[in-house]
């Protein structure tokens, strides 16, 4: 393996879902498109996430993405052949006191001046009826029909593999050394060989600040923490919807094996270097006591388990994507735990990017050169 | 947070005891915890509640246990039991879980005193009800005087010979021993029998066990393709003699065992460094010469620490207390080499027995393709093997393919049994396949204690 020569057009770093859907979307316009990823496809953020799919509560610069995004997710089953992966439902971000309300009413009232209607406002009566175990104190809350969850990992290599049926050749625990630009090339030195490539896309998530600076960027200022996940014993079935927290950390869900799995982004420490993480219970402590204010009756269930994957974070918890400084490079990382449900449009700009074309959305919000 | 204790020791068998007792002697302040409603671990399980001399079947050993607990009573040393720890943080807290109250604490010290638990031996019918672990029939006679009559013993290793004796000495009837150990390492272990030969007195005392046993019951030496019988539950055994003939008996209790392995969960959950021994064929944390892990001030003795028995299980607490008594000035390195010696001549019968009672992968694998493999998950031999088909890098990605590892036990039963299944798929070496990643909480704990826990503070009770 060591002396191969490969030549590709297009060389994306990284093997999570925003660098498997690029590949994707690449391999299915039939480009020469090769993915490299230092350990395995989904070992990170991409693969040990709470698999919230949700155009809810986001930023208002990420929405227009996020909805492309639910199109294709809409299809993904499709698409990729795969089954029991995503579970279409509603998310609904629950109000807990009075200043939760007034908030949640201005959103969704600056929302819909901006043209945007998915999310909704359901009263008292309405969120009891949809969560019938709900703690009284919760008194509404915004919701989307059609959000829900999915199986992480089954995406994302579902996407790999519908990839290398279509021609996508993928390099597994191959670290890339290297990068020199030559003419209208580059030359990649990885632990697996060299590789030439006209366009680099950097989606290496956390990893991704490193590989920006090698490929010419400046300095940014990208953290590396775990999201912390726990996921307790089989329950009986009650919860239909994906439950967040209005003005607070959590996420909680009921996967189809009747496990409930608790997250919201509570960071623990993490090392890009060695790929360790560390479980901080004072954090799942936050974020356990969450749930428990919403759900009284599961202060009894056991937690089995707790996991986390390595996400990069940008100080306004915004992505960076776009092209880089150099040409034939285009960057998408640092989703700041919330890039696996954009993950599917953010593969398509990718594509779109690297092959010249316009996007369906316009990108500017997340330029790399907006810290400067 | 503050250092409430010099030493927080978790596990009060013979290596917690010791371990305890040794600090407690240097003056250094220890907490003890352990699970268990009672000290003495799995070795001396029920020791306070034995001490009146009517289970003479368990034997002089497990009456030596005796004057370790009474030790340990009267030195008045802090002990938590009905007592687990969830977590050890990078900081060095432990996290506790005790009557329905969790806390955390911290010490200067932690010493690991885990010890071991039983390979799993999924053969044909293994989760049959009626099939137990040895250790788990041991525990039984121990606790609570139980047992079954008429009952099959299969598999190797002294643990199972002890048992077996004690099983008899209590006067239960034992219907048959099925040895599977293999002739070749008989073989194989002569070189290592010289070494043991310091320890006459054990040797000689296994062959007393052996001798007493093939006179009260049949004892069948390298058996083969054992299937256990039974729909609903147990009704009989077959297997292959070494003569070749079939072999059918009815029982209602059938009783495995495949040695033990050190219980590495917390080790593992805590971010210690463990290496592969193939010699004991299980994972050991990897320590140093006075049983420190790769975390500074978090050490590990007893079986935890690798197989090596009651002796030196005493043994290596005392070298590990003495160690963090130097640290702590109150002690030299001189009282150490004393111990160190006794932990050698304790120590020289291990590789004899590793070699002589070698995990045969054969009864980590189940023959049946349809055979249970991950109980938590209900995942059998066949999904497993379709998973590494398709190009797993190791049991983590295995782990989100088929569910296997992903239950309550965290991979206690079923985690040899993938990483070796990986390796032979795969040609692989085992230590390169590696093992499940652990994560806290190493026990479960509910949504409640989780979203409750408080810093520990010795002036509030508890």
């Amino acid at each position: 393996m060591k002396s191969n020569k490969l030549y590709f057009d297009f060389l994306i770093i990284g093997g999570g879902i925003q660098g498997c859907s690029a590949g994707f979307f690449l391999s299915k316009r039939k480009q020469k498109v090769a993915l490299i990823e230092k350990d395995v496809i989904g070992r990170h953020a991409s693969g040990a996430n709470a698999g919230g799919v949700r155009t809810l509560g986001r930023d208002a610069s990420e929405i227009p993405l996020s909805i492309v995004s639910m199109d294709w997710w809409n299809e993904i089953e499709t698409l990729l052949s795969i089954k029991n992966s995503f579970f279409k439902s509603r998310y609904i971000k629950v109000a807990r006191n009075n200043d939760d309300v007034s908030k949640a009413q201005n959103r969704i009232l600056d929302l819909n001046k901006k043209g945007f209607t998915h999310e909704k406002w359901i009263g008292k009566s309405e969120l009891k009826h949809l969560l019938p175990k709900i703690s009284n104190h919760c008194i509404g809350g915004i919701s989307v029909e059609g959000d829900g969850w999915a199986y992480p990992w089954k995406i994302v290599r579902g996407l790999a593999s519908k990839s290398l049926s279509q021609g996508l050749q993928i390099f597994e625990k191959t670290f890339a050394k290297t990068f020199v630009k030559e003419k209208d090339y580059w030359e990649v030195s990885t632990t697996a060989g060299k590789f030439y490539a006209q366009n680099i896309l950097n989606c290496s998530g956390a990893w991704g600040g490193e590989l920006a600076k090698i490929l010419g960027e400046q300095e940014l200022p990208i953290k590396s923490y775990a999201p912390m996940l726990a996921i307790t014993d089989p329950q009986p079935k009650f919860l239909n919807s994906v439950i967040g927290i209005l003005n607070a950390p959590l996420s909680l869900k009921q996967i189809d094996t009747g496990q409930l799995i608790i997250g919201g982004g509570i960071k623990g420490k993490a090392s890009t270097e060695n790929n360790e993480t560390k479980i901080n219970p004072y954090g799942l402590k936050n974020t356990i006591q969450n749930a428990i204010s919403v759900f009284p009756h599961i202060d009894n269930v056991r937690i089995i388990r707790s996991w986390s994957g390595i996400e990069g974070y940008f100080p306004d918890d915004l992505p960076v994507i776009g092209p880089g400084s150099k040409e034939g490079v285009v960057h998408a990382f640092g989703f700041s735990a919330h890039g696996f449900q954009l993950g599917l449009a953010v593969g398509e700009a990718l594509a779109d990017m690297s092959m010249k074309m316009q996007t369906k959305i316009k990108l500017d919000a997340f330029s790399i050169r907006r810290f400067k | 947070m503050k250092d409430v204790f010099d030493i927080i020791v978790i596990g009060s068998g013979p290596a917690g005891l010791s371990t305890s007792l040794a600090a407690n002697d240097l003056g250094l302040k220890v907490l003890v915890i352990d699970e268990q409603s009672q000290v003495g671990g799995q070795i001396y399980k029920s020791i306070g509640k034995n001490l009146d001399g009517k289970k003479n079947f368990l034997g002089k050993d497990y009456l030596k246990g005796q004057h370790l607990y009474e030790r340990f009573i009267s030195s008045g040393i802090e002990h938590w039991l009905e007592t687990s720890v969830w977590q050890i943080t990078e900081n060095q807290e432990v996290c506790f879980k005790r009557n329905g109250l969790t806390g955390i604490i911290k010490s200067k010290f932690i010493v690991i005193c885990g010890g071991a638990y039983e390979r799993a031996m999924p053969i044909t019918g293994w989760t049959l009800p009626g099939v137990m672990s040895v250790g788990a029939a041991q525990t039984l006679l121990k606790s609570s005087s139980v047992g079954a009559d008429d009952c099959v013993f299969v598999g190797s290793g002294p643990l199972l010979y002890l048992t077996v004796y004690q099983y008899l000495k209590a006067g239960f009837k034992v219907k048959a021993v099925l040895d599977t150990s293999r002739l070749k390492q008989i073989i194989y272990s002569i070189p290592y029998f010289f070494p043991a030969l310091i320890n006459f007195n054990l040797l000689w005392q296994g062959l007393r066990w052996i001798r007493y046993i093939s006179k009260h019951t049949k004892v069948h030496g390298r058996v083969k393709n054992i299937s256990i019988l039974g729909k609903e539950k147990v009704q009989g055994i077959e297997i292959t003699l070494s003569n070749g003939g079939n072999l059918k008996i009815d029982t209602k209790n059938i009783f495995l065992h495949q040695g033990i392995v050190p219980n590495i969960n917390l080790t593992m959950a805590t971010g210690i460094k463990h290496h592969w021994s193939q010699f004991q064929y299980c994972w050991l944390p990897t320590l140093s010469l006075s049983g420190e892990t790769s975390i500074k001030g978090i050490y590990v003795a007893g079986d935890n620490g690798g197989i090596g028995g009651v002796n030196t299980s005493i043994t290596t607490g005392q070298i590990a207390a003495l160690d963090i008594g130097k640290k702590l000035n109150k002690t030299t390195n001189f009282a150490k080499l004393f111990v160190y010696l006794k932990f050698l001549k304790d120590k020289s019968l291990r590789p004899f027995l590793d070699v002589l009672f070698k995990q045969d992968v054969n009864f980590l694998v189940p023959d049946n393709k349809n055979e249970i493999v991950c109980r938590c998950e209900n995942v059998n031999k066949s999904e497993i093997e379709n998973s590494i088909k398709l190009g797993i890098s190791g049991p983590n990605q295995l782990k989100s393919y088929c569910r296997a590892g992903m239950g309550n036990c965290q991979g206690r039963l079923c985690g040899l049994t993938v990483q070796t299944m990986i390796a032979l798929k795969q040609n692989r070496k085992l230590d390169e396949v590696g093992y499940y990643r652990l994560r806290p909480p190493v026990k479960p704990i509910t949504l409640k204690e989780l979203s409750s826990f408080e810093e520990y503070s010795p002036d509030e009770k508890q």
